[in-house]
C-alpha cells in the first residue's frame, strides 16, 4: 500500500511526440465524419463487384490515404501563418479583455472538434513578451482561460523564447503553468547549445525550475554539440547529464561516451562521478552495441560472482531492444509467420558474442518473449530439455512476466508447467498473485467471471485464492464468496491462516 | 531555415497535443504527468479524389487479409502497429466488430513502455483507434461490446468507449450510467463533467440529468462525484446559507458541493472563517464537501483534512487524501507538509497520510531525513515509518541499497519491518536483481 510508485515520465519520449502530434494534426485539421459515418457499411456491400484486393493492395491504399505527411505540411503552413498574424496584428491595449473575446468564441466548439485559434495564440504570444507574470497570473484566474492557455502555450512559448530570448520568461515560471514555460525554454536553449547562454539564465531561476530546465535540454540538444554538452556538465558538475544524452543518442552515443571514459585529457575526477552516476549502469546494460566483454567489465567490478544473472540481464535488455527496433519478431511468430527455432536463429545472428557466450541465457530471454505471444508453441525452444529443468525455465515466465497480457495466455503458459514438486507448487501460487491484482483492475468484473468459469483444478483453485486476497481490501463480501469457491485444503489453510 | 522551421512545427504539434491530453485530464500537471496519452481517430478526407474512391470501396475482407499480410513484413513494432492503427480507423467503419475482434487478437500490452499505461484505453495500444467509431455511434458500439462477444477483454473496450463518449457526448453518457459498470462510473462521470467545464450549457445539462434520477443513496453519490468537477466561483457564504437552509434531497446535495467547491482555492483563514458558521450536526458532510473537489491547486488541503479529523471522517480521509496529498506534495512546501505530518494522530487511518505527507523531503535529500530521523525516539510510530518510507526513497529513486539497508535495520516493529523488506524485494525483483540468480 505505501509503495511509491516507479519513477514516472518526467518529459515526452520520441515516439509520444510523434503519437501525440498526429493527434494534434487531426484535431487542428477537425474530420470529415459526415461523410464516413452511418452507412458507410451498407455503401460498401453496394460495391459488392468490386475488384478483390490483394493484402498488399490494401496496405498501399490504407497508407496513401494516410493524412500524416499532410498534416506535416499543414504544420508548416499553419506555423508560417502565425508568425503572420504575429508580425501584423495590432497589440490591443487591454489584451484580458481581447482575449476574453476571443476564447468566447473559440469554446463555442466541443473539446473533441475545438481547434486552436491563431488569433488567441498572437494574443498570447504579445501578452507574454511584454508582462509573462501578468500572464500567468490571468491564466490561473478560471476555467476558460487555463483551456486556452493549455491549449495554445506551447507553440506561443517556442516563438516567444526564439524571438525575443528567454530572458523574458524570467518572472512566470513559477506556478500552474511554469512547467510549460520550461519547456518551450530548454527546447530553445538546447537547440541553440550554448553553454553561456544556459549558464546566464541559470541565476535567474529558483533551484526546482532550474533542475527542471537543466534535465529537459537534453531533449533537443544536437548531438554535433556534444563537446558544447560536456563543457556545461563540467560547469554544473553534473557528469549524469552526459549518460543521459549518450543514451538519448543510439549507437552513436554510446560509442562517444565510451571513448569519453578513456580520454586521460579529461578530467580523472569528472570520469569518476560519471562512472559513479545512477543511470551508468544501466547504460552499460543497454549498449547492445559495445563489446560484450566492455560491458562485462564495466559491470563487472559491481556484480562479480553474479556472472549468470548478469548474462540473463544482457540478454533481456538486448532482445528487448532488438524486438523493439528492429524487425518485430514477436508479432511474425505470434501470427504463426515464424516458428521460434527461426526467431532464435535470427536472434544468434543479431548477438553473435551472447549467443556464443551465454546461449542459455538468450535461449531462456527469448522464451520469455515468444511465450507471451504463443505459450504453446514458444515451449518448442525447451525442447530436449530435462523435464525438471524445463519446468524451472518455463514457469519463470508466466511468474516474473506477463504483464496486462490476455489471462487465457497466461493461463495457457501456466498449463505447460506441471505442479507436482513443492518447489513448482510454490512458484504457480506466486504467479497468480503476481498476476491476479493487476488483472482484476484491469478487468473487473470480467476477470471475475473469467475466474469462475475456469475448469476445476490447480488454477481455478489458485486463481480464486488470489482474486480474494486482491478484492479483500475493497469489496470483502465477494472475497468472502470466492473463498467460498475454494476446495484446495492448503489453499483454505492458507487463506483462514491471513497470509 | 527547413530545420528551423520542422523543430518550430514539431514544437507547434508537441503543444496542442499535450494542451490536449491534459485538459483531458487536468489534475496531471506536466510536472507529474504519467500516462503516455495515444488517441488516434479521427482521419481526414484523403487528398485526391482516386484515394478517396478506392478507400470507400474496401470491405471487411479487404482489410482482414491485409491485416494477416502484415505478420509476414519487416516492419519495425512502431512500424506495424501505426499501420495496424491506421487500418482499424478504416475497419471499423465498415465493419466494427471483425475489426474490434482483430485489434483484440493482438496483444494486450504495450512492449515499447511495458507497464506504462495508455490513456483511456486501459493500457491496450490499439484500442485507441476506436474513439471516433465509438463516439460517432455510441449505442451500436455499446451494445456489440456488451455481447458477450469480447470474453474477458470487454471491460477494455468500456473504457474506451466511456473515454470516447464523453469527449463527444456528456450528457447521453450520463443518461446510460445505471449501464455502466459501477467501478467506471466514477471514471464516466469525471469525463463527462471535465470536457463540460467550459461549456455551461452541457454542464447544466448533466447536472440536471443527474438531479432528475430518483432520490437515494446512489444518485447523491452519483451527484457527489459530478459535484466534485464543478468549476470554482460562486458565494460561499451565500451557497452555504442556500445549502443549511434547503431540504433534503438531491438538490441539497447540490448546494452542499457547490459551496465546497467555491472554496476549492481559498485560503486556510476563510476555511476556517467559513467553518465557524457550520453547526456541528452539519460538520460531517461539510468536511467531506470541502475536501473532495480538492486538488493540487487547493492551498489549504492540509487545513482541510485538519477539519475533516476534527469531524471525525476518518475512513473518508483514509480513502480520499492520501492521493490528494500526493499531488499536493509536488506543489508546496516539502518541509512544512513534513512538519505538519508531525502532528498526525496515532491511527490506522493516519498511516498512509504520514507517507504521502513526508515522501518528497525524505526523497529529496537522504542526508537532512536521516538526520531529522534519528532525532526521533525509537519506537516512536512516526520514526517506524519515517524509516520504512527512507528505505523506498533510497532503493526507488535513488537506487542506494545501503541507505535503505540503514533504515530497514532500524525499524523496531517486526511486522512493519517484514513488509519494509517485502517492498525491497519487489524492488530488487522489478530492476532484475533476482531472476535467474536463482528461485
Amino acid at each position: 500500500m505505501n509503495r511509491i510508485r516507479p519513477l514516472l515520465l518526467t518529459g515526452l519520449t520520441h515516439g509520444l511526440a510523434l503519437a501525440a502530434g498526429w493527434l494534434g494534426w487531426s484535431r487542428w485539421q477537425g474530420t470529415d465524419s459526415k461523410e464516413t459515418t452511418g452507412s458507410a457499411a451498407a455503401k460498401s456491400e453496394s460495391r459488392a463487384e468490386a475488384v478483390l484486393l490483394a493484402g498488399d493492395e490494401v496496405l498501399e491504399t490504407v497508407q496513401a490515404a494516410s493524412t500524416r505527411e499532410a498534416d506535416a505540411q499543414e504544420a508548416e503552413e499553419l506555423n508560417r501563418e502565425f508568425d503572420r498574424v504575429v508580425a501584423t496584428m495590432e497589440v490591443p491595449e487591454d489584451l484580458a479583455a481581447a482575449l476574453s473575446a476571443e476564447i468566447a468564441e473559440w469554446l463555442k466548439d466541443g473539446k473533441d472538434q475545438r481547434k486552436p485559434s491563431l488569433k488567441i495564440m498572437a494574443l498570447l504570444y504579445h501578452w507574454t513578451a511584454l508582462d509573462m507574470t501578468g500572464l500567468m497570473k490571468w491564466a490561473e484566474s478560471g476555467d476558460a482561460e487555463s483551456d486556452a492557455l493549455l491549449w495554445h502555450c506551447i507553440p506561443v512559448f517556442s516563438k516567444v523564447a526564439k524571438d525575443k530570448g528567454p530572458e523574458v520568461f524570467a518572472g512566470g515560471l513559477g506556478g500552474k503553468f511554469g512547467g510549460f514555460a520550461i519547456f518551450a525554454l530548454a527546447q530553445e536553449l538546447g537547440s541553440t547549445a550554448d553553454p553561456a547562454r544556459v549558464l546566464a539564465l541559470k541565476a535567474s531561476l529558483p533551484e526546482d525550475r532550474w533542475l527542471r530546465l537543466r534535465g529537459q535540454l537534453l531533449n533537443s540538444w544536437p548531438f554535433e554539440q556534444k563537446d558544447a554538452l560536456v563543457e556545461l556538465a563540467m560547469a554544473e558538475n553534473q557528469a549524469a547529464m552526459l549518460v543521459g544524452f549518450a543514451g538519448r543518442n543510439g549507437a552513436e552515443g554510446t560509442r562517444w561516451l565510451s571513448d569519453l571514459m578513456a580520454d586521460e585529457s579529461l578530467d580523472a575526477g569528472f570520469r569518476e562521478e560519471l562512472q559513479k552516476s545512477p543511470g551508468w549502469k544501466n547504460f552499460v546494460l543497454n549498449g547492445t552495441t559495445m563489446p560484450l566483454d566492455e560491458r562485462l567489465k564495466l559491470l563487472g567490478a559491481e556484480d562479480e560472482g553474479r556472472g549468470r544473472d548478469l548474462f540473463g540481464q544482457l540478454a533481456e535488455r538486448d532482445l528487448s531492444a532488438i524486438l523493439k527496433n528492429g524487425r518485430d519478431w514477436r508479432h511474425t511468430f505470434r501470427h504463426g509467420e515464424a516458428d521460434a527455432a527461426e526467431v532464435l536463429a535470427a536472434m544468434e545472428k543479431e548477438l553473435p558474442e551472447l549467443a556464443e557466450r551465454a546461449p542459455e541465457a538468450l535461449r531462456n530471454q527469448l522464451f520469455i518473449q515468444l511465450s507471451e505471444e504463443d505459450p504453446e508453441r514458444a515451449m518448442a525452444l525447451l525442447d530436449g530439455l530435462p523435464e525438471d529443468e524445463r519446468a524451472k525455465i518455463a514457469i519463470q515466465a508466466p511468474r516474473w512476466y506477463f504483464g496486462n497480457i490476455d489471462p487465457n495466455h497466461f493461463l495457457a503458459a501456466l498449463e505447460k508447467v506441471p505442479a507436482d514438486t513443492p518447489e513448482l507448487w510454490d512458484a504457480r501460487l506466486d504467479a497468480w498473485n503476481n498476476k491476479t491484482p493487476r488483472n482484476h483492475a484491469r478487468l473487473d468484473q470480467e476477470y471475475v467471471a473469467w475466474v469462475r468459469q475456469l475448469p476445476p483444478g490447480v488454477d481455478r483453485e489458485m486463481a480464486l485464492f488470489s482474486l480474494a486476497n486482491a478484492v479483500q481490501a475493497k469489496d470483502g463480501a465477494l472475497a468472502a464468496e470466492l473463498r467460498g469457491e475454494l476446495t484446495n485444503a492448503a489453499l483454505k489453510q492458507r487463506m483462514e491462516g491471513g497470509r | 531555415m527547413k530545420q528551423r522551421i520542422a523543430t518550430h512545427a514539431a514544437a507547434l504539434a508537441v503543444g496542442i497535443a499535450l494542451a490536449a491530453t491534459i485538459a483531458r485530464n487536468p489534475a496531471d500537471s506536466p510536472s507529474n504527468s504519467s500516462s503516455e496519452s495515444v488517441v488516434i481517430g479521427e482521419t481526414k478526407s484523403s487528398r485526391t479524389g482516386r484515394e478517396t474512391s478506392r478507400i470507400g470501396s474496401l470491405r471487411s475482407e479487404d482489410f482482414r487479409r491485409a491485416w494477416g499480410t502484415l505478420a509476414s513484413k519487416e516492419h519495425s513494432l512502431g512500424d506495424r502497429r501505426g499501420l495496424q492503427l491506421e487500418l482499424l480507423v478504416r475497419w471499423a467503419e465498415v465493419d466494427l466488430e471483425g475489426a474490434l475482434q482483430a485489434a483484440m487478437a493482438e496483444a494486450w500490452d504495450n512492449d515499447n513502455n511495458p507497464g506504462f499505461s495508455v490513456l483511456g484505453t486501459a493500457g491496450h495500444p490499439l484500442i485507441g483507434a476506436f474513439s471516433k467509431a465509438f463516439a460517432d455511434r455510441p449505442l451500436d458500439a455499446w451494445k456489440l461490446i456488451n455481447s458477450g462477444k469480447f470474453g474477458v477483454g470487454a471491460h477494455i473496450l468500456r473504457e474506451q468507449w466511456v473515454t470516447s463518449v464523453a469527449a463527444k457526448d456528456g450528457v447521453l453518457l450520463v443518461s446510460m450510467l445505471a449501464e455502466v459498470p459501477p467501478s467506471m462510473r466514477e471514471l464516466a462521470i469525471n469525463r463527462a463533467m471535465d470536457e463540460a467545464k467550459t461549456r455551461p450549457e452541457v454542464l447544466q445539462a448533466i447536472l440536471a440529468k443527474l438531479l432528475a434520477l430518483p432520490p437515494g443513496a446512489e444518485t447523491d453519490h452519483w451527484l457527489k462525484l459530478a459535484a466534485t468537477n464543478l468549476p470554482d466561483g460562486g458565494d460561499p457564504v451565500a451557497l452555504r446559507e442556500q445549502w443549511l437552509n434547503s431540504q433534503e434531497g438531491p438538490s441539497t446535495t447540490l448546494a452542499l458541493m457547490s459551496w465546497g467547491a467555491s472554496l476549492r482555492r481559498a485560503d486556510a483563514a476563510t476555511l476556517l472563517k467559513q467553518w465557524e458558521g457550520i453547526p456541528d450536526a452539519r460538520r460531517g458532510e461539510a468536511a467531506k464537501a470541502l475536501l473532495s473537489p480538492m486538488n493540487y491547486e487547493s492551498k489549504a488541503l492540509t487545513t482541510a483534512i485538519d477539519l475533516a479529523m476534527q469531524a471525525g471522517e476518518w475512513e473518508y480521509l483514509a480513502a480520499k487524501a492520501p492521493e490528494q496529498l500526493r499531488s499536493h506534495a509536488h506543489h508546496t512546501d516539502p518541509v512544512k507538509l513534513a512538519e505538519w505530518a508531525m502532528d498526525l494522530p496515532e491511527r490506522a487511518e493516519t498511516v498512509e497520510l504520514f507517507h504521502r505527507s513526508v515522501d518528497r523531503y525524505i526523497g529529496e535529500d537522504l542526508p537532512r531525513a536521516k538526520g531529522w530521523l534519528e532525532e526521533m525516539e525509537p519506537g516512536d510510530w512516526r520514526r517506524e515509518r519515517g524509516l520504512a518510507e527512507y528505505s523506498q526513497q533510497a532503493l526507488r529513486r535513488h537506487q542506494d541499497p545501503e541507505a535503505s539497508r540503514w533504515a530497514l535495520d532500524r525499524i523496531t516493529d517486526p511486522a512493519l519491518k517484514q513488509a519494509a523488506e517485502g517492498w525491497r524485494q519487489d524492488w530488487e525483483r522489478e530492476t532484475g536483481k533476482v531472476r535467474f540468480g536463482g528461485q
